[in-house]
């Protein structure tokens, strides 16, 4: 749409400054006409006022000699000048006396007031009357017309030449303010244009001229908000697009959440702030028999809604009025069992904003783990029961064949005949056979209860392989096999850990591979792996035999209890088959693992790994292991023993090497000879299990009755097994434990580091 | 309109009558005519005070009047043109002779007429003036006649006449070697600038003349006591002092008659004058 002319910003300025202008110029001509006409007046006054006392000086004299002709003279000549319209003289009597310029038939004209160029008369003119007077005699009066035709004219000459310059600077200014307007305006028509391009929806028009000046600055800030909003309608556009795309996005999540929580059997509400019911799915309404209730809704206060379930449970329920975070089973009335699990909602700025409540169905759940619960006690105590069963064997076993092999042990040592020290030999065997066979059974009857635990000491690796081998040495003789070790020079020091266990799983790997290993060479590998961060060091050993081999495909179940290469390896071999499932139970209990490799007819490799700590300084001081028999002095040693086997036993042997022996049948007889005379023995070898005091509570007996600075050393002998017997042994004071059937000669070695460690070097 | 015609010319009618002749007497101005012994802005200056004094107490308007030279002054004061006339003693026996004026008083300094020649010159006697231009006021003044007869007693031959309007011009006129003598009254030689008068020497001087005289016109004869009583008490005034004393006339005498009487030869110079130029 157009503007009109006036109201453009062009228009304004020239209409404005135009009035400016017109008003200007109309002050300025009515202010020269007015100061012209003032002015004029002025000096016509003046000229007057001049005039008069002139013509008084030049009337005077002819006036007082009434020389009229001298004064008609006088006013000839005075009319002559040009300005003055007429002149006359009136002398004192009131008669004209001389007169020029107008008629004596003709009145004079009345004396003007005042000056006035706005007359109408014809002849515009000044009248003027003034005495003729010499030291205040007056001698006349002179009348005079100052003639105005020349003032009027120019009045209106400059009125008109006023009017005609006023006009033509109008028209000039109008002109040249109009051109400036063009020049100002021109950007500002541009703006226009561009910003209604704006307005109509182009939001990025042409960018419109810039300059230095005021509009040229205003172009620029107008370009800079063109870019600006340019740059806001992208960003926006990409928001809306982003909005639109998340809106979808949520649409569908929302979707999605909506069929998955009609589709879930767990029971869904959540409730705002304000503990009103946002949300509910249809599990939840059949899970609450809550189908007909129709005010379940958005909006439905939780206190309404409870009220409603309050008749549903067994018995009064408090949950309700818990707040915060929650997981309980809630009992119905009904017989079912709802799981409840009640968690806050929160914003990302940590501000709540309501609760869900997810009810779930679990009575059946709860009724099988109720059973599995009862499943498990009742196998746990089965297991218990076996183990119980498996420890009273063992015990029971080990006592008869602590006689048989202490009986054995004495008979060899008698003089026997070639024939009957064979025999004797093959019943020894015997009898270590069938002892190792029930230590695995009870070892794995351990692993099985979960019972299993490892002892954590100084011990030197190296030695403890030495020994072990040492020990298999004469078997692997027997059997033209050599036993080589190799041993990592890095080994250096005490480790801690389970010496006991390392070596059985040492002892097993190697007699196995002695076993099945003839005229060859076992080869025992120990490399030390990298220090660890946590300290430990990786201690690596391989048992590599030149035997029969294994089959490849059964490998894979070498380490699994109860299981044999071959049923012929039982057959030919022997063995329970639970020696390598308790070695691989061990190694996993040290942090290890245990593979094998094997070649048939060529051999195998058994390698395992433990991690194993390194002892500091104070703890590298080791108690020696050797059997330490050799120079011991003969001891005075009490003996409790209720077996009496087990009694003729070690009463033979200990005797044999040299030492009194002092038998007691029970507990409380080994506390009253230790009583009678506490320096009476060096030694108490005390059983665990013996009528009227056992030999645990005895022990703790004889250690209260000890003075300050005694200890004597007291050793357990038992049939019992079980670590957990012997921590019980240990924490009741005693000092070692031997378990039966035990060699005379570790019994002889404990007695003699024990007695050693008491009686100073 | 008709009232307004009739209002205006009844204003115009009475305005007729008071203008009327002796209705407008009390009106109209008591003129004092002065003989032009000098110029006549002068001779009005002069004779202010007495105007002003005279106004107030006749309360009636007085103008001081005077005329271009002594034949138009003896001419208007025949014609009764004054109320009272100070004038010569020549023209005041010629207007108590011929016009019925009557003489009141005169002032108490002789006068004298006298020639005068410029102080350098060679004029010492009268016959020195002999073929010379001789320079006089009008022909009726006083001096002028006085200085003809003295030429005429002392038979100076071929002397020109030349009459000039103003006494004071004589005495430049003289100085500029336009006339050989000027012929003027002592009084007025006494008043010359004391520069202009030093340049000037008296190559004669006149017996005691009477002066200027105070006549009252005839038609006012009722009043001359009142006029004569006036003038005395004029002359008792400062302003009068003051007037005696800047123009050296000391003050009024009494007129002896035989004064005026005396005067008739000069008189008769005058009328005769006066036929002369009708």
């Amino acid at each position: 749409m157009k503007l009109a002319f006036w109201k453009t910003l062009r228009g304004r300025l020239l209409l404005l400054a135009l009035l400016v202008e017109a008003t200007m110029l109309f002050f300025l001509i009515s202010n020269s006409l007015r100061l012209l006409r003032d002015r004029m007046g002025e000096q016509a006054k003046v000229q007057a006022e001049q005039i008069a006392p002139i013509l008084n000086a030049a009337l005077v004299a002819p006036l007082a000699q009434s020389d009229y002709a001298t004064v008609q003279a006088v006013l000839d000549e005075s009319h002559s000048a040009k300005g003055i319209s007429y002149l006359a003289v009136i002398d004192a009597r009131g008669k004209v006396v001389a007169i020029s310029g107008w008629s004596r038939d003709q009145p004079l004209p009345v004396p003007d007031e005042r000056f006035d160029l706005d007359v109408t008369e014809k002849t515009p003119r000044y009248d003027v009357e003034r005495p003729i007077k010499l030291s205040g005699q007056r001698l006349g009066t002179l009348h005079f017309g100052l003639d105005l035709t020349e003032i009027i004219a120019a009045r209106h000459d400059l009125l008109i030449q006023g009017l005609g310059i006023a006009g033509g600077e109008l028209l000039l200014s109008a002109a040249l303010l109009a051109f400036l307007g063009l020049l100002i305006t021109r950007q500002l028509s541009v703006l226009t244009q561009a910003s209604r391009e704006v307005a109509e929806g182009k939001l990025t028009p042409p960018p419109v001229p810039e300059g230095d000046d005021d509009v040229g600055r205003l172009g620029a800030a107008f370009n800079a908000m063109s870019r600006a909003v340019a740059e806001r309608v992208r960003l926006l556009t990409e928001a809306g697009n982003q909005m639109s795309e998340l809106a979808e996005a949520s649409q569908l999540e929302h979707a999605r959440l909506d069929a998955l929580l009609s589709a879930m059997e767990f029971g869904v509400l959540f409730s705002d702030k304000r503990d009103s019911v946002v949300y509910t799915n249809h599990a939840f309404a059949t899970l609450w028999h809550l189908e007909d209730f129709s005010a379940l809704s958005r909006g439905l206060p939780l206190t309404v809604l409870l009220t409603r379930l309050a008749p549903l449970f067994s018995h009064g329920e408090e949950w309700q009025k818990d707040s915060g975070n929650m997981t309980r089973e809630l009992a119905l009335s009904d017989g079912r069992v709802l799981m409840l699990h009640r968690v806050g909602v929160h914003a990302p700025n940590q501000e709540i904003l309501g609760q869900l409540w997810i009810f779930s169905d679990v009575t059946r759940e709860k009724f099988a783990a109720q059973q599995l619960i009862a499943a498990k006690e009742a196998a746990e105590a089965a297991t218990q029961a076996k183990a119980s069963f498996l420890a009273t064997m063992s015990h029971e076993i080990r006592t008869p064949m602590n006689g048989i092999i202490g009986m054995m042990q004495l008979v060899l040592g008698t003089k026997l005949d070639e024939e009957q020290r064979e025999y004797l030999q093959l019943a020894r065997s015997s009898t270590d056979s069938l002892l190792r066979i029930v230590n695995d059974i009870l070892d794995f009857s351990k692993i099985e209860a979960g019972k299993m635990e490892l002892e954590v000491i100084p011990f030197d690796l190296g030695r403890l392989i030495r020994e072990t081998l040492g020990i298999l040495n004469a078997s692997a003789a027997s059997r033209n096999v050599q036993l080589v070790s190799e041993i990592s020079p890095s080994l250096a020091g005490s480790l801690l850990g389970d010496p006991t266990r390392l070596r059985q799983i040492l002892t097993n790997l190697t007699a196995n591979a002695i076993k099945f290993t003839r005229d060859g060479i076992i080869k025992v590998i120990v490399q030390i792996g990298a220090d660890r961060p946590d300290g430990k060091v990786d201690v690596q050993i391989s048992v590599t035999d030149s035997g029969i081999g294994i089959p490849a495909e059964k490998l894979g179940s070498i380490f699994q209890p109860f299981i044999q290469a071959d049923h012929s390896t039982t057959r030919n071999y022997g063995g329970t088959g639970l020696g390598l499932a308790i070695v691989s139970h061990l190694v996993g209990l040290m942090g290890g693992r245990i593979s094998a490799e094997s070649t048939l007819g060529q051999g195998s490799t058994f390698r395992f790994n433990v991690l194993l700590k390194k002892a500091d300084v104070a703890q590298a001081a080791l108690p020696s292991s050797k059997p330490a028999a050799q120079g011991l002095r003969p001891l005075r040693i009490l003996l409790a023993e209720d077996n009496p086997i087990n009694q003729k036993v070690a009463l033979g042997l200990l005797r044999k090497h040299g030492h009194t022996v002092h038998l007691v049948t029970n507990g409380e007889e080994a506390v009253a000879a230790y009583v009678a005379d506490a320096h009476e023995f060096d030694a108490i070898l005390m059983d665990m299990q013996m009528p009227k005091l056992d030999g645990v509570e005895a022990t703790r007996q004889i250690r209260a009755c000890e003075l300050s600075g005694q200890h004597i050393p007291i050793i357990a002998l038992t049939a019992n097994a079980s670590g957990v017997d012997r921590d019980t042994c240990l924490a009741a004071g005693m000092d070692d434990y031997v378990s039966k059937p035990f060699q005379i000669a570790e019994v002889l070695a404990v007695l003699a580091r024990r007695v050693k460690e008491r009686q100073p070097d | 309109m008709r009232f307004k015609f009739l209002l205006g010319f009844s204003i115009a009618l009475l305005s007729g009558i008071f203008n009327m002749p002796g209705a407008a007497e009390n009106q109209a101005a008591f003129r004092i005519g002065i003989a032009p012994h000098t110029s006549a802005r002068v001779i009005v200056e002069m004779y202010q005070p007495l105007r002003i004094y005279l106004e107030n107490a006749l309360g009636r308007p007085v103008e001081i009047v005077t005329a271009g030279d002594f034949t138009e002054f003896a001419r208007r004061g025949l014609q009764q043109q004054y109320d009272l006339s100070v004038t010569t003693g020549h023209q005041a026996r010629l207007f108590e002779a011929d016009a019925g004026y009557l003489p009141l008083m005169t002032y108490k300094t002789d006068f004298k007429a006298v020639f005068l020649v410029a102080s350098n010159s060679s004029y010492h006697e009268p016959r020195d003036l002999a073929n010379s231009t001789v320079i006089g006021l009008s022909p009726s003044s006083l001096v002028t006649i006085w200085g003809q007869h003295w030429l005429h007693r002392n038979a100076v031959a071929n002397v020109n006449i030349r009459y000039v309007s103003a006494s004071d011009s004589v005495a430049q006129l003289v100085l500029n070697g336009e006339g050989a003598a000027g012929m003027t009254s002592l009084a007025n030689y006494q008043n010359l600038q004391p520069a202009v008068r030093d340049r000037l020497r008296i190559l004669n001087e006149s017996l005691p003349l009477v002066g200027r005289v105070y006549l009252l016109n005839k038609r006012h004869a009722a009043m001359k006591e009142r006029i004569n009583s006036l003038l005395w008490a004029f002359a008792e005034t400062p302003e009068a002092q003051q007037y005696f004393q800047k123009y050296k006339l000391v003050g009024y005498r009494k007129l002896d008659s035989r004064e005026l009487v005396e005067m008739t030869p000069y008189a008769n110079e005058v009328r005769q004058a006066l036929k002369q130029i009708k």
